[in-house]
């Protein structure tokens, strides 16, 4: 667990929400009613958008990258206005990523009717799913006060994840730091007295 | 009356010499009690007279206060009628927005009727030709032109895999454009990226080997525009997730569509203007040219949209080219060649299909006419609103062509 960076705390003030957020990607075993009544037990204010629609932004914020990087071995610094990728040498990679971000964000406090929300719950989700180590990857880069909970079914209590899977690749990238595994094999109390536990050695 | 003073005077006169001292005194006293008398009147008078301007004044004043009162009363009737009639301005917007929405779903309707016959096979019907986009006979009779037929729908559209045209969610792109037209635009000091270009926004989608870099380079020649180059692919994913905001939004009632799509979008917009279009200072015009060759309808759709309703004031100018001669160039030459006209036929009826539907921002224009005709090159600069540079510079491409010559 680790606690809140100064990295993280600059980038609060950077961004629109102040406070700490919560990713829950839940998978598609997962009783999608069981994962919705445990966050908002745990006092949660919840906000449910598709994976679809976040792996979307990560993957805005890539092409980016891709482009402007694409269009320096291009141009070579030669600038020539009629080039096909004119332009793309001026892009500023960092700050688009962190100005897409903060549209999220927006979008995220509409939502939730203008209050901070305090959880993103991304119901459905295969765990499978190879554009989810580009999407944590984004988010930890961009959005430090992000936790991100992978909610998984039939594991058992400890839910210990397959490191040679996707999830095990996440869990490499983020140096098994910050992640958490519910599963809806706990109680309601378990469930949201383990979330709380850990938000609060966390933070 | 008039007697008696001369009596008086007679006796005065006849022997009463002794009291003729005291008498004097006593006229003088009743002169001076009788001139402070006409004093003391004239006092009361005058102030009898101020009072007397006074309560005229007042009465004036009143009288003015009454009037007053009865302008302040029309006036609030008036107030009262003006708020009414707005009253019912604002419900014969609303009826109208209605109107238009249902008329935007029948016709949508009427087409996917139509669609469906087309691809039961009983029925032709040729794509609508964009007559302002009319070629002058340089294509090839078996290639899809806007004055051709762009063969038949059944061949041309391409629908996103195992969905049928509803499924694939242009009707609500379409419903949301139309909502967008009585919708407000981004205020300027939340977007400054967006009101910078003091004209609005330009984009040119195409496909590769269109000649779209001669295009890109006679756009940049006019003075304050910048067209940037292949940056649109960056902005796919991210309409993608706009564009799951708009399905989501026509689920749902007016508002939360204007708050999830429009907010959202122009957010969007805002910072791909800021941090990736980076247009110079003192721009009139900003945009980029794509040439991103979409599978389906719907994914093209989306682009068209999210640019078209998210940029304040944007155009987009759809360029085509002859199918033939593009197939045969670059990477295309490699690819199997009936695949190849397919996907080209499909983009062209993609352009057509929006520009029909929104000819106020949005332009189809043909490699193959602009650089060989002053007319369609007139045509595009007056869809620019600088038909006036036209005239004061020098055609670029004739300019280009004498060089040749």
């Amino acid at each position: 667990m680790r606690s809140c960076t100064r990295l993280a705390k600059e980038q609060m003030q950077l961004g629109k929400l102040v406070e700490p957020i919560l990713l829950v990607v839940s998978d598609t075993s997962v009783d999608p009613s069981w994962i919705q009544t445990t966050l908002v037990h745990a006092g949660s204010t919840v906000v449910s958008v598709s994976l679809d629609f976040l792996c979307n932004f990560a993957e805005g914020a890539r092409r980016v990258d891709m482009i402007s990087k694409t269009a320096s071995q291009y141009e070579g610094g030669t600038g020539e206005p009629g080039h096909a990728w004119y332009g793309a040498d001026q892009v500023a990679v960092k700050s688009f990523r962190q100005h897409l971000l903060m549209a999220f964000e927006s979008y995220l406090l509409r939502q939730a009717n203008e209050r901070q929300p305090t959880t993103i719950l991304c119901p459905g989700c295969s765990l499978d799913d190879d554009r989810l180590v580009g999407l944590v990857t984004w988010m930890k880069d961009t959005w430090a006060t992000v936790r991100v909970v992978f909610a998984t079914g039939g594991q058992g209590k400890t839910g210990d994840p397959d490191q040679t899977n996707v999830l095990g690749d996440i869990l490499l990238a983020m140096q098994n730091s910050s992640e958490v595994w519910l599963t809806d094999g706990m109680s309601l109390d378990e469930a949201t007295g383990f979330l709380a536990n850990w938000l609060k050695e966390t933070l | 009356m008039s007697t008696k003073p001369r009596a008086r005077r007679a006796r005065h006169n006849t022997g009463m010499q002794d009291s003729a001292a005291p008498s004097r005194a006593e006229s003088g006293e009743e002169l001076a009690r009788l001139q402070a008398t006409a004093l003391l009147y004239f006092e009361q008078c005058r102030s009898q007279t101020a009072r007397l301007r006074t309560l005229e004044d007042a009465l004036a004043q009143a009288e003015l206060s009454l009037e007053q009162a009865k302008a302040g009363n029309e006036l609030k009737q008036q107030i009262a009628q003006i708020q009414k009639s707005l009253a019912t301005k604002d419900e014969l917007i609303s009826k109208l927005r209605s109107a238009l929405v249902a008329k935007e779903g029948a016709r949508f309707d009427l087409e996917l009727k139509l669609r469906s016959l087309l691809e039961r096979g009983t029925v032709a019907i040729e794509v609508r030709s964009n007559t302002k986009t009319a070629n002058h006979g340089t294509e090839p009779a078996n290639v899809s032109s806007p004055q051709e037929p762009a063969g038949r729908l059944s061949d041309g559209i391409a629908f996103a895999t195992g969905s049928t045209l509803r499924e694939s969610k242009c009707f609500d792109y379409r419903s949301m454009l139309t909502q967008l037209a009585t919708s407000g635009k981004p205020s300027s000091p939340r977007y400054p990226g967006l009101a910078a270009p003091t004209k609005g926004f330009l984009f040119v989608l195409t496909y590769p080997r269109s000649g779209d870099l001669v295009l890109q380079k006679m756009l940049n020649d006019i003075p304050g525009y910048c067209i940037r180059g292949e940056l649109g692919g960056a902005l796919e994913p991210i309409a993608k997730a706009w564009g799951e905001t708009v399905i989501a939004g026509q689920r749902s009632d007016k508002d939360d569509l204007e708050v999830a799509n429009l907010n959202l979008g122009w957010s969007i917009a805002d910072t791909f203007v800021t941090d990736v279009l980076v247009p110079p200072p003192n721009i009139k015009v900003a945009g980029f040219r794509s040439n991103t060759v979409h599978a389906d309808i719907e994914s093209f759709w989306r682009q068209a949209a999210f640019l078209y309703s998210s940029f304040p004031n944007a155009r987009l100018l759809f360029n085509m080219r002859n199918n033939e001669r593009v197939a045969r160039s670059g990477p295309w030459a490699r690819q199997p060649r009936k695949e190849v006209l397919r996907k080209l036929r499909n983009m062209d009826v993609f352009f057509n299909e929006f520009s029909n539907a929104y000819p106020e921002r949005c332009l189809c224009i043909r490699y193959d006419d602009y650089t060989s005709s002053q007319e369609a090159r007139n045509r595009i600069f007056e869809f620019l609103g600088e038909a006036e540079i036209l005239k004061r510079h020098h055609d670029p491409i004739a300019r280009k062509n004498e060089g040749r010559g």
